[in-house]
């Protein structure tokens, strides 16, 4: 055995191993085989084993029963509390977030590693979810401390951070209640009597003192209102107004408590035109009193169609036609059924849902006054106090440095286990004098320092949020998703319907049938602007920055300055409608009733080309990795090449003209006339799904890894999943009328309708929606 | 060729292209140059354990290196992702799984590493808590009203 053998871990053997204490009692001393024992260890090791194996066969079977099970602990390795912490972190980061809770149970050691940020960051982006990066930036920014040096007392660091963390929840808590709302924010006194408990615990008063006080002094990028009391929460609300930012809360430790779940969601604010009500609650109202009434059809059109912005019957056979009007009278009266049915199935959804309703209570701001005591207590005696520390739990994201023993400076992760010198870990720090002197040739053994460090990742900039967290607020958002947990809110103000919607954190932009197009504040549901410019119905925008875009029945497309709301030009050449639109910074691509795709220069405005093919009105365009996909009423896709203009490739499958079309550069899907919606590879053509389940033309979509959402002339959205394309979920109680256009992010759906209404369906209530894009 | 010499002083000839498989001794033969014939000393890595780590690198020699790792995201595959060859491979007892990763993690062989990280992960998934205990002989340190709230805390991954 060498010495260097001995030092590392992985070389403890069996029997060296002090912490036997079960299988090694009383070994030593009672068994005289210890002694010729060591006759034997010049024998090869098969031989001894060889000898063992003969002995063990002469005893009797209860004997060799208890020999056994005193040798079975000795083939065990605890992983995951022996391994160096990186490799611990790694194990875990392969399991699943159900395996991570089990894992955190099972002792101290696992329960450090179990709430590891990296863990978590890892299974979070195994889940194929995004974050909202710019919101994240800023919350590393703002991190409040220098980043722990080694030398620093574990302990000092620990309950600075966490005084931190009070001081700034304490000031979010005062604001809210200042602004008197009932927001997630009010949580905030159970995190920070849970944080006092923990200062008293960690014995560092005086650390929350002064961690507080540098809180105060930092107000301006974290709001310091150093409290750590509840019940001094009015008073301080006085001093700390400053509403601007909120630090994060979680509820996620409270015990869901059964109060009625409230209507208006935390962030909703109410306005004369800006409705606002729970879902199941609002389903059951008849008819909905707040919302105007209205004809269920604007207008009536000659056609059949008395949606003007698509175009499916023109190539239509004269037989097809019989079919595409009966159809078309046929949903009519269908949807006058449909209604009726609708609405038992919205009573029905909305008692099923009413139960669900309690788990919103977490995060309400009635249940938070039951938490505090019982931590503050638990952590206070607790001995487990500074693990406890390092969850999610603590409710903020900048989770400063996690177990004092595991933590000791921003790149190393060690265990409170002595880990031998040569650990692979602490090698760098390390000279190998030990075996310079059997070596040949003056060769050194290999350093450590050359190796790049894929496992201790902790350059990334996110390492330090809490992860758990971050991850809980995702779990609980994807399920208010699954279950269909949502609150829907109104904007009306257009006259006619409303064609096309497109929004971001700020607005969202609609342009309708009575011409205009509105910038709302979709904070609020303030009309900010009206844009004046098109002589007919509005049926398709993109905005980016700066520039908006639009497509109107009256043929043209007009490029507004986004900001000052004017036109800076107008392009014509369509014969026909503008039926729908994509640009970028080069081109513009627009589809018409006239059967063309038109490309034009985004920046000039001039004709590039004109892309003809399609033997009916090109309903939808999709113009992503320098391809262009097209949908027509000629029941067909077409991909072409954006600068050649060549047609690569026609899909054909539906089985009637195509209303809308999604590409995300290797999926295209489409939606149709024909109730379905299908989903094709885009670079074979070959066709992979087809989702039923709508009851009239389904007319508009969006897509991700996830989920595929689309509305229809039904009116309903439906959620399905995108791998296996089961319907997920029907959202009805939003539109009385044609769903026109919906878009989708992480948290919500806006949509708009013939209804004349623009719908915003929020899922994320009691969820900081902050953290997600 | 190569020469590796474990910690129990075996010497082991293995092809340079198969010794490369490790970032650390590709790296010092960089350092190096090739025209030292003197045995790289892996004073971490007895030599049954070492010749576990040849037999890998053996097979994995003509393996495209690994894509740089995208730290932003990190994406870590699913565990479950294992070639038929590398689980038969892997199926060795606890205490020799624990070596081969630590050898790994001080060679710097990052497929090798996996291997043996998921083979842990699989070890765990789908047990119960007691059964985790079980499997890698673990005491509960936890008192009862800990092991209580740390349950209460975790519910909600239990729940989809």
């Amino acid at each position: 055995m060498t010495p260097s053998g001995c030092a590392q871990p992985g070389a403890v053997r069996p029997g060296m191993r002090g912490d036997g204490a079960l299988d090694d009692e009383g070994f030593d001393e009672q068994h005289p085989t210890t002694v010729p024992a060591k006759v034997f260890m010049g024998w090869t090791e098969e031989q001894r084993a060889e000898l063992a194996l003969q002995l063990l066969l002469t005893v009797s079977s209860s004997t060799l029963s208890s020999v056994t099970s005193r040798l079975l602990p000795q083939l065990q390795r605890d992983f995951v509390s022996m391994l160096p912490a990186e490799l611990a972190i790694h194990i875990l980061s392969f399991t699943d977030v159900r395996t991570l809770g089990r894992a955190a149970q099972v002792s101290r050691r696992w329960r450090a590693v179990a709430v590891d940020n990296k863990v978590w960051k890892t299974t979070y982006f195994r889940n194929g979810w995004s974050v909202n990066e710019a919101y994240l930036d800023s919350l590393v920014a703002a991190r409040p401390l220098a980043v722990p040096t080694p030398g620093l007392a574990a302990a000092s660091v620990l309950s600075q951070g966490i005084a931190m963390s009070a001081s700034a929840s304490a000031a979010a808590a005062a604001a809210a209640a200042a602004a008197g709302e009932e927001t997630p924010d009010t949580l905030m006194p159970v995190m920070a009597s849970r944080i006092a408990g923990l200062d008293l615990g960690g014995g560092g008063a005086e650390h929350a003192a002064s961690g507080a006080g540098a809180g105060g002094s930092l107000g301006q990028s974290v709001p310091g209102a150093p409290s750590a009391d509840p019940v001094a929460r009015p008073s301080v609300a006085a001093s700390a107004a400053s509403s601007s930012s909120m630090s994060l809360a979680s509820g996620s430790s409270t015990p869901p408590v059964d109060i009625p779940a409230q209507a208006g969601g935390p962030s909703s604010t109410s306005s004369a035109m800006f409705h606002s009500a729970h879902h199941p609650l609002s389903q059951s109202q008849p008819g909905m009193a707040h919302r105007p009434p209205r004809p269920a059809a604007a207008r009536a059109d000659p056609g059949g169609f008395d949606d003007e912005s698509i175009g499916l019957g023109d190539v239509v056979s004269p037989v097809m036609q019989h079919a595409a009007l009966a159809g078309v009278g046929g949903s009519g009266s269908s949807s006058t059924g449909n209604g009726g049915s609708g609405a038992t199935t919205a009573a029905a959804a909305a008692g099923s849902e009413q139960a669900a309703a309690p788990t919103h209570a977490p995060w309400l701001s009635a249940s938070a006054p039951t938490a505090p005591a019982m931590f503050h207590l638990d952590l206070q005696m607790n001995p487990l106090a500074p693990v406890l520390e390092s969850t999610p739990h603590g409710g903020f994201p900048l989770a400063l440095p996690a177990h004092p023993a595991m933590r000791t400076g921003p790149d190393t992760v060690t265990f409170g286990t002595p880990l031998s010198p040569m650990s692979p870990f602490s090698a760098r720090q390390e000279p190998p004098h030990h075996h310079q002197h059997r070596q040949h040739h003056q060769r050194q053994s290999p350093s450590q320092s050359s190796r790049s460090s894929w496992i201790a990742a902790t350059t990334d900039r996110y390492v330090h949020l809490d992860w758990k967290h971050i991850y809980h607020q995702r779990w609980l958002l994807e399920k208010n998703w699954r279950e269909g947990n949502y609150v829907v809110r109104d904007i009306t103000g257009h006259a006619e319907a409303i064609y096309c919607i497109q929004f971001d954190e700020d607005k969202i932009v609609s342009g309708s049938r009575d011409d205009t197009i509105k910038v709302w504040d979709i904070k609020t549901g303030q009309c900010r602007q009206t844009l004046r410019g098109h002589n007919a119905s509005v049926l398709c925008l993109q905005y980016n920055q700066t520039m908006l875009v639009s497509g109107s029945s009256d043929a043209s497309i007009i490029v507004w300055d986004l900001l000052r709301g004017t036109v800076v030009r107008k392009l014509t050449g369509h014969a026909e409608s503008v039926l729908n639109l994509r640009f970028d910074e080069s081109m513009i691509v627009s589809c018409s009733k006239d059967k063309t795709i038109k490309i034009w220069n985004t920046q000039t405005g001039s004709l590039l080309r004109t892309l003809r093919g399609h033997r009916a009105a090109v309903n939808a365009v999709q113009y992503r990795n320098g391809l262009i996909v097209s949908a027509s009423g000629d029941r067909t896709i077409k991909v072409w090449q954006a600068e050649s203009g060549a047609l690569l490739r026609t899909l054909s499958g539906h089985t009637r003209g195509i209303a809308c079309v999604l590409f995300d550069g290797t999926l295209i899907v489409s939606g149709s006339s024909d109730k379905t919606i299908k989903i094709w590879d885009a670079h074979t053509g070959q066709q992979l799904n087809t989702l039923s389940g709508h009851t009239d033309l389904v007319r508009t979509l969006q897509f991700d890894s996830a989920r595929i959402l689309s509305g229809s002339y039904d009116g309903t959205i439906k959620i399905w999943d995108t791998r296996t394309g089961v319907l997920v979920r029907e959202l009805m109680g939003g539109h009385t009328s044609r769903v026109f256009k919906l878009q989708f992010n992480d948290t919500k759906i806006v949509s708009c309708s013939q209804d004349q209404r623009i719908v915003i369906w929020d899922f994320s209530h009691g969820i900081d929606s902050r953290l997600f894009a | 060729m190569v020469k590796l010499s474990s910690s129990d002083g075996r010497e082991f000839v293995v092809a340079k292209e198969v010794a490369c498989q490790s970032v650390l001794i590709k790296n010092m033969l960089e350092d190096l140059g090739e025209d030292s014939d003197a045995p790289i000393p892996l004073p971490n890595v007895s030599g049954p354990v070492l010749e576990k780590v040849i037999e890998y690198a053996t097979h994995h020699k003509d393996d495209a290196p690994p894509p740089p790792e995208d730290d932003s995201k990190n994406i870590t595959k699913s565990s479950e992702d294992i070639e038929e060859w590398d689980k038969e491979f892997i199926n060795v007892d606890q205490g020799t799984l624990f070596e081969i990763i630590l050898a790994a993690n001080y060679l710097d062989m990052k497929g090798l590493l996996d291997l043996g990280c998921k083979t842990v992960a699989n070890m765990i998934k789908g047990k119960t808590v007691e059964e985790i205990r079980k499997t890698f002989n673990i005491v509960n340190d936890f008192t009862p009203e800990e092991e209580e709230q740390i349950r209460k805390e975790n519910e909600w991954c239990e729940d989809r």
